[in-house]
C-alpha cells in the first residue's frame, strides 16, 4: 500500500519540479534499550524429510550480526507423549534425527538447557503437538512461455498445479527454490487456505494453473515445495509475513508479538518464540529451456 | 438518571406553563432570513429585537420566529459580513416577515474579513463546536491548493487526524467511525476522496458546517465522539450563476439558477481530478497504465411551494477509481439522496419529514477478460425517516421532538467470477425518538437539554455460530449455528438500553464572558472493522448483534468563554476540559484476519477507551489579520483485558491509542493587504504519534530476521511540525461586474520537513544481518500549488 501512496503522489506533483521533492523513506536513528535473550526454536517434521530443528536466542534489535546459537541443548522428538527420538547437534544451533512424520501420532519436541548454558541458563520448552495434516500435493509443475499479456513481460514463468481434497480447513505453504538457492525474504513468505474453492482444481480446465515467477532466464532451474500445515501454523507464516512485509504503511497493520506453539516449561508465562510444525510435502522441478 | 429526567420534567412543565399564561398576551413575530443576492436561507442569523433585548437565531432553513407583546418595536437582523438591517415595526398581530441581507461592502479603507458566524460564542448555549466557513478555509493554504473542509477542521482543537494522507480524523480521542458525518442529513461512510487526501465535500456547493465534539443536541445520535453536519447550497433562487476552479489536482465547476424566481430553484456541481492523465503522460510502463482519479457531483432542488412549505431535494454522487496495471482495480464511492419537506405550521411551529438513503459502494477485481477473474463487491445501505416538530414557544423556550428510524442493509462481499461466493447479507433496524429543549432562565442562564432513546434491532434471516461455553471465540470452538427466518430477530437492545440524556449549560458572567459545561451519552451501533494504522476505502462495517456489542460513550466538558477587545480588534477565546469515557469500542487480535471473515468475532476484541484533555482557542474574526491559535493538550487511551489467552493487550491496562497526540498547536494567520490581495500562513505542530518499536530481533529459517515486540505504542515516532503559506490574487472585477476570478498561490511543507508517517522496522535487503528502522515520510519536500478561480 506504499506502492499505492507514491503512486497517487507522483501523479499529483508531476508537472510541478520533482527537484523539490526527495525520497519518501529514509533510515532513521532511534535509541532502543537492550534486551534480555529470549529462546527461538524453529523446526519441523514432514513425511519425505528426518525432523530438524534450530535454536538461538534473540538480539538486540541493532546487533546487526547473526543472533546467537545455542549449543549443547537436549533436544526430543515425541509422538504422541512418548519420546521417540533424541536429536543430535549436526552444527552450532542445528539439530536433527533420521525420524519422519507418519500419518497418525501427535508430534512435538522438548529443548533442554542446563545451568551452564551462557546465554539461556536451565529451561525447559515443548511444543503444542501437530498431526501430519493432509495434502494431495503437486499435480503438475512446469514452465510455460508467456507472451502479450500485459503489463507481464514476455518470457518463460513457472506454473503449477494441484487439487484441493473436498472438505473447508486445508491450508498450505509453498517454499521455492531458484538456482539453487531458496527464496527467503519475508516478500516469499507464501501461505493460502482453500476457504472459498474448496475441492477444486488448479488444473486449467477447472480453475487456471497458478503462475509462480518469471520471466526467468534460459537454463534457470526451479524447485517448488508445496507443505499441507496446519492451521495454527498458517496463522504463524501469515502474521509474520505480516510483521515483516506489510509495515509502516497507511493502510498497513499495526505491529504485533509473533506469538508460535513454543511454551516455556520452566517458567510459565515467560515468553518463548518459534515453531515446530508437522507438514506433508510434495515437491517438483523444472528448467526453463534454452 | 432519575434525576435527570426530574430535572427534565420540571423544567418542561415549568416553562410550558409559564409560556402558556404569556402566550396569551404576546404575538409571534416569524419568517426567513435570506441572502439577498442569491434568494439562499441565511443559517444562524441573530434576529432581535432592540428595545425588549430578546433576541433568536434562524434553523438550519433560515427560520427564525420571536414571541414579542403588542408595540412598536425596533426589529434587528445581523450576521456577520451582511450588512445589519434594522426595521420598526408595530406589531398588532402575529406577522410574518422576511429579511434580505446583502453581503458587506468591501472598500479599501475599512476591509472587512468575515467568518460568516453571527453566533456569539459567549452568549450561545452551545460548547465543543467548531464552526467554519467556506469563505474561511479558501483564504488559507491548502495542499495542491485544493480546498478542503475536513483538513481544515483538523486545525480547530480536539480535532486531529493519524496522519498526513489518512482517511478520516480524530475528535477528542476517538477512532474515525465514531464520526456521524452527514451531507443533508445522509450518512456518509467514507468522507476521503483519494486514499484519504482530500474530503468528498466539493467546497463550491457547501452552505455550511458545523461540528459537533460534544454537548451534541439530542436530534443527533449514532456515533459516539463527533457529528458533522454539512448543509449543501440550494441554489440561486434570483439569477443565474457559475462558479468553478481550475487546480493542480481537480477541476471543478457549479451552476445555480431559478426555474421560477424565488420559488423553484437548483444547483449542480461537479469535480472531477486529473492525476490519472499525468499518469498516462508518463514513459514508465509500470505507471502509464495506472488509473487513478475521482469524481462526485452535488445537486440540489429547491422548492418554496409557498409561504408555508417547502420541498428540498438533493443528491451527492462520488466516485474514486484506482487501478494498477491491467492487474486490479478498485473504486469506491458515496451515494446520498435526501428528500426533506419544511412545513411551518405556525408562527410557533415547524415541522419537517425527511426520506433519507444512503449508499456506499466499493468493488475490487481482476479484469473481466484476466484468465482469472475476480470481482468483490460490497455496500451499505441506509434507508432513513426522521420527522421533528419545534415549537417557538418564547424567546425563552423552544422545544423540539423527532422520530427517526434507520433500516441498514450491509453486504460485506458477494464475489463473483472463477470463485463465486458471498458473505451473509446482515439487516438492522434503529429507530429513535428524542426531545430536545432550549430554555433561558432569566439574563444569565441558557440551558439545553434533552433525552434520546434508541434501540437497535439485528434481523433475519441468517446464521450465528456457536461457541464452546467458557471458551475463546474461535473456529475451532464452534459448536454449531443458529438459523433464523427472515425478519426474526436475531439479537436486540431495547430503548431503556439506550437511553442517551444531553445538557448544556451557559452561564453568563457578563457582557464578555461566560462559563458552560455539558454531559451527554452517545450510542453507537454500527462498527468499522479496520485494523489498519489508517481505515482503507474497503474496510468493512458490521452492526452490533449476537456477540458484538453497541458501544456507549459518556463525555462531560466544562469551558470558559471570553470576548476580548484589544487595540480595536475583538478576540474570542476558550478553554474547554473534557472527560470521555467510553465502552465496547473495538480492538483486534494479533494477526486478525478481517477480509472474507463471516464469523468476524473470532477475530475482534472488546475493549474501554477513555481520553481526556484541555483544548485553548484564541480567535479573531474581523480586521485585516484574522485567524486562531489552537492549542490542544490531550491523551487517548484503550484497554483490552479479556478473559482467554490472546485477547489481552499490554497485560490489560491502558494503552495510548493510535491517533494519541499530548500537545497539538496549530497557528492560522490571514491578512488582506488590500481588495486585490490577501495572504495567509498555517503553523501546526503535534507530538509524535504512539509508536511500537522491537525490543529484539530473531531469525525464522533461513534468511529471514523478524522484530519481537513487548508492548503496544510505548514508543512516539518524532514530533510533526509543518509551515504552509498562500497568497490569493482577485483582479478588480471587469466594468460589467459579472465576471470576477481570482488566483491562489500556496506552499505546503515549506521547510521541507520529512515529518514521519510512520516508524517501521525493516531487514535491510542488501544485507540480512543488517536491521533498521526506517522512516516514511507521505510529503517529503514542499508542495507548491495554484488555482484560478471564477464565478459569474
Amino acid at each position: 500500500m506504499k506502492t499505492t501512496k507514491a503512486l497517487f503522489l507522483y501523479s499529483a506533483i508531476i508537472g510541478l519540479s520533482a527537484s523539490v521533492i526527495p525520497g519518501c523513506t529514509d533510515v532513521i536513528s532511534v535509541d532502543l534499550p537492550d534486551s534480555e535473550p529470549l529462546v527461538v526454536i524453529d523446526g519441523r517434521i514432514t513425511d519425505l524429510d528426518p525432523v530438524r530443528v534450530k535454536l538461538t536466542a534473540t538480539a538486540n534489535y541493532f546487533s546487526q550480526t547473526q543472533t546467537p546459537r545455542i549449543q549443547g541443548a537436549r533436544v526430543s522428538l515425541w509422538a504422541d507423549g512418548v519420546e521417540i527420538a533424541v536429536l543430535s547437534e549436526d552444527s552450532a544451533g542445528y539439530y536433527s534425527a533420521s525420524a519422519m512424520a507418519q500419518d497418525g501420532p501427535n508430534y512435538s519436541i522438548r529443548v533442554e538447557t542446563d545451568e551452564n548454558d551462557p546465554i539461556l541458563g536451565a529451561g525447559v520448552w515443548e511444543s503444542l503437538s501437530e498431526r501430519l495434516p493432509r495434502s494431495l500435493g503437486i499435480d503438475s509443475f512446469y514452465v510455460g512461455f508467456l507472451s502479450d499479456d500485459p503489463p507481464f513481460t514476455d518470457g518463460w514463468y513457472t506454473y503449477f498445479e494441484f487439487r484441493d481434497p473436498p472438505g473447508i480447513g486445508d491450508k498450505y505453504r509453498l517454499r521455492r527454490t531458484r538456482n539453487d538457492t531458496i527464496l527467503d525474504t519475508p516478500f516469499d513468505l507464501s501461505v493460502f487456505q482453500d476457504e472459498f474453492w474448496d475441492g477444486r482444481a488448479f488444473n486449467g480446465s477447472d480453475l487456471p494453473a497458478i503462475r509462480l515467477d518469471g520471466p526467468l532466464d534460459s537454463g534457470t532451474t526451479f524447485e517448488l515445495e508445496m507443505a499441507g500445515i496446519s492451521q495454527r501454523f498458517f496463522s504463524y507464516i501469515a502474521l509474520l509475513a505480516e510483521q515483516t512485509a506489510q509495515v509502516g504503511g497507511t493502510f498497513d497493520p499495526p505491529p504485533a508479538p509473533l506469538s508460535g506453539n513454543i511454551r516455556d516449561r520452566k517458567t510459565e508465562g515467560k515468553l518463548a518464540l518459534g515453531y515446530f510444525s508437522v507438514q506433508r510435502v510434495s515437491r517438483a522441478s523444472a528448467i526453463v529451456p534454452d | 438518571m432519575k434525576a435527570s429526567l426530574a430535572l427534565l420534567v420540571a423544567f418542561w412543565l415549568s416553562s410550558t406553563s409559564s409560556s402558556t399564561l404569556w402566550a396569551q398576551q404576546k404575538l409571534t413575530l416569524s419568517g426567513s432570513v435570506l441572502e439577498a443576492k442569491t434568494g439562499e436561507a441565511l443559517i444562524g442569523v441573530a434576529v432581535s429585537c432592540e428595545e425588549l433585548r430578546q433576541a433568536a437565531t434562524t434553523n438550519a432553513y433560515g427560520f427564525y420566529s420571536l414571541s414579542l407583546p403588542p408595540g412598536t418595536w425596533t426589529i434587528r437582523v445581523q450576521y456577520i459580513g451582511f450588512a445589519e438591517q434594522s426595521q420598526k415595526l408595530s406589531l398588532t398581530k402575529n406577522t410574518s416577515l422576511n429579511f434580505e441581507l446583502l453581503e458587506s461592502a468591501v472598500v479599501m479603507d475599512e476591509i472587512v474579513v468575515t467568518d460568516g458566524s453571527a453566533e456569539d460564542p459567549v452568549r450561545s448555549n452551545q460548547m465543543s463546536t467548531a464552526k467554519l466557513s467556506i469563505k474561511e478555509i479558501k483564504k488559507i493554504p491548502q495542499l495542491l491548493g485544493e480546498v478542503d473542509v475536513i483538513r481544515t477542521l483538523t486545525l480547530l482543537p480536539g480535532v486531529s487526524s493519524v496522519g498526513e494522507g489518512a482517511n478520516g480524523f480524530n475528535v477528542r480521542g476517538g477512532n474515525v467511525d465514531q464520526n456521524l458525518i452527514l451531507l443533508d442529513e445522509a450518512p456518509v461512510f467514507n468522507s476521503s476522496h483519494l486514499l484519504g487526501f482530500f474530503s468528498v465535500f466539493n467546497p463550491d456547493a457547501v452552505k455550511d458546517l458545523k461540528l459537533f465534539k460534544g454537548g451534541t443536541p439530542a436530534e443527533y445520535g449514532g456515533r459516539l465522539s463527533s457529528v458533522l453536519d454539512v448543509r449543501q447550497k440550494e441554489g440561486n433562487s434570483r439569477a443565474f450563476s457559475c462558479r468553478g476552479g481550475l487546480g493542480l489536482l481537480s477541476s471543478r465547476l457549479l451552476l445555480e439558477a431559478p426555474i421560477v424566481k424565488d420559488k423553484l430553484s437548483w444547483m449542480l456541481a461537479g469535480r472531477r481530478s486529473y492525476a490519472d492523465i499525468f499518469l498516462s503522460l508518463s514513459d514508465d510502463e509500470t505507471l502509464n497504465r495506472n488509473i487513478l482519479y475521482f469524481y462526485d457531483f452535488n445537486a440540489k432542488l429547491n422548492w418554496k411551494i409557498d409561504d408555508k412549505n417547502s420541498l428540498f431535494a438533493s443528491g451527492y454522487y462520488g466516485k474514486d477509481v484506482f487501478g494498477i496495471n491491467d492487474l486490479f482495480s478498485i473504486d469506491w464511492g458515496n451515494s446520498t439522496t435526501t428528500l426533506r419537506w419544511n412545513n411551518i405550521m405556525s408562527e410557533k411551529l415547524f415541522f419537517h419529514l425527511t426520506a433519507i438513503y444512503s449508499d456506499y459502494r466499493y468493488s475490487l477485481g481482476t479484469p473481466p477478460d484476466d484468465d482469472f477473474t475476480f470481482q468483490w463487491n460490497s455496500r451499505i445501505q441506509n434507508t432513513i425517516g426522521n420527522a421533528s416538530i419545534r415549537w417557538y414557544s418564547s424567546p425563552t423556550f423552544e422545544a423540539e421532538l423527532g422520530l427517526s428510524n434507520t433500516y441498514y442493509v450491509f453486504d460485506p462481499a458477494v464475489i463473483t467470477g472463477d470463485i463465486a461466493t458471498e458473505l451473509e447479507r446482515q439487516i438492522a433496524l434503529e429507530p429513535a425518538a428524542y426531545v430536545s429543549i432550549k430554555q433561558k432562565v432569566g439574563l444569565r442562564w441558557n440551558f439545553e437539554y434533552g433525552l434520546r432513546s434508541s434501540a437497535f434491532y439485528r434481523l433475519g434471516p441468517g446464521t450465528e455460530d456457536l461457541y464452546a461455553p467458557g471458551e475463546s471465540r474461535e473456529d475451532s470452538s464452534i459448536v454449531g449455528t443458529e438459523t433464523y427466518e427472515s425478519g426474526e430477530v436475531i439479537k436486540s437492545f431495547n430503548f431503556l438500553e439506550g437511553l442517551e440524556p444531553r445538557f448544556t449549560a451557559t452561564y453568563i458572567l457578563d457582557e464578555s464572558q461566560s462559563v458552560k459545561a455539558s454531559y451527554q451519552r452517545m450510542r453507537q451501533y454500527i462498527h468499522l472493522v479496520s485494523n489498519t494504522t489508517s481505515p482503507t476505502p474497503i474496510d468493512i462495517w458490521r452492526p452490533a448483534g449476537k456477540y458484538i456489542d453497541p458501544a456507549t460513550s459518556d463525555q462531560v466538558a466544562i469551558g470558559w468563554f471570553k470576548n476580548i477587545e484589544w487595540r480595536k480588534g475583538l478576540f474570542e477565546f476558550s478553554l474547554e476540559a473534557f472527560y470521555k469515557d467510553s465502552r465496547n469500542v473495538l480492538d483486534y487480535k494479533y494477526g486478525a484476519e478481517l477480509l472474507f471473515k463471516e464469523n468476524i468475532e473470532t477475530e475482534l476484541l472488546p475493549g474501554d477507551a477513555r481520553s481526556y484533555g484541555l483544548e485553548v482557542l484564541l480567535r479573531k474574526n474581523s480586521g485585516k489579520l484574522t485567524g486562531w491559535i489552537a492549542y490542544t493538550l490531550s491523551r487517548s487511551e484503550i484497554r483490552v483485558d479479556g478473559l482467554y489467552e490472546g485477547e489481552t493487550i499490554n497485560e490489560g491496562a491502558f494503552y495510548p491509542t493510535n491517533y494519541d497526540k499530548t500537545h497539538d498547536v496549530t497557528i492560522v494567520g490571514t491578512y488582506t493587504f488590500s481588495p486585490k490581495w490577501d495572504v495567509g500562513a498555517i503553523f501546526s505542530f503535534q507530538t509524535g504519534r504512539p509508536a511500537t518499536y522491537p525490543s529484539a530481533r530473531a531469525e525464522f529459517e533461513t534468511g529471514i530476521t523478524y522484530p519481537v515486540y513487548n508492548n503496544r505504542n510505548q514508543d512516539r515516532i518524532p514530533n510533526y511540525h509543518r509551515l504552509d503559506i498562500s497568497a490569493n490574487y482577485t483582479p478588480k472585477p471587469k466594468p460589467d461586474g459579472k465576471w470576477e476570478s481570482s488566483w491562489s498561490f500556496g506552499i505546503y511543507n515549506v521547510y521541507a520537513r520529512r515529518n514521519a508517517f510512520s516508524v517501521y522496522p525493516r531487514q535491510n535487503e542488501d544485507n540480512p544481518q543488517v536491521t533498521e528502522l526506517v522512516r516514511l515520510s507521505v510529503f517529503g519536500g514542499m508542495i507548491p500549488s495554484v488555482t484560478y478561480n471564477f464565478r459569474f
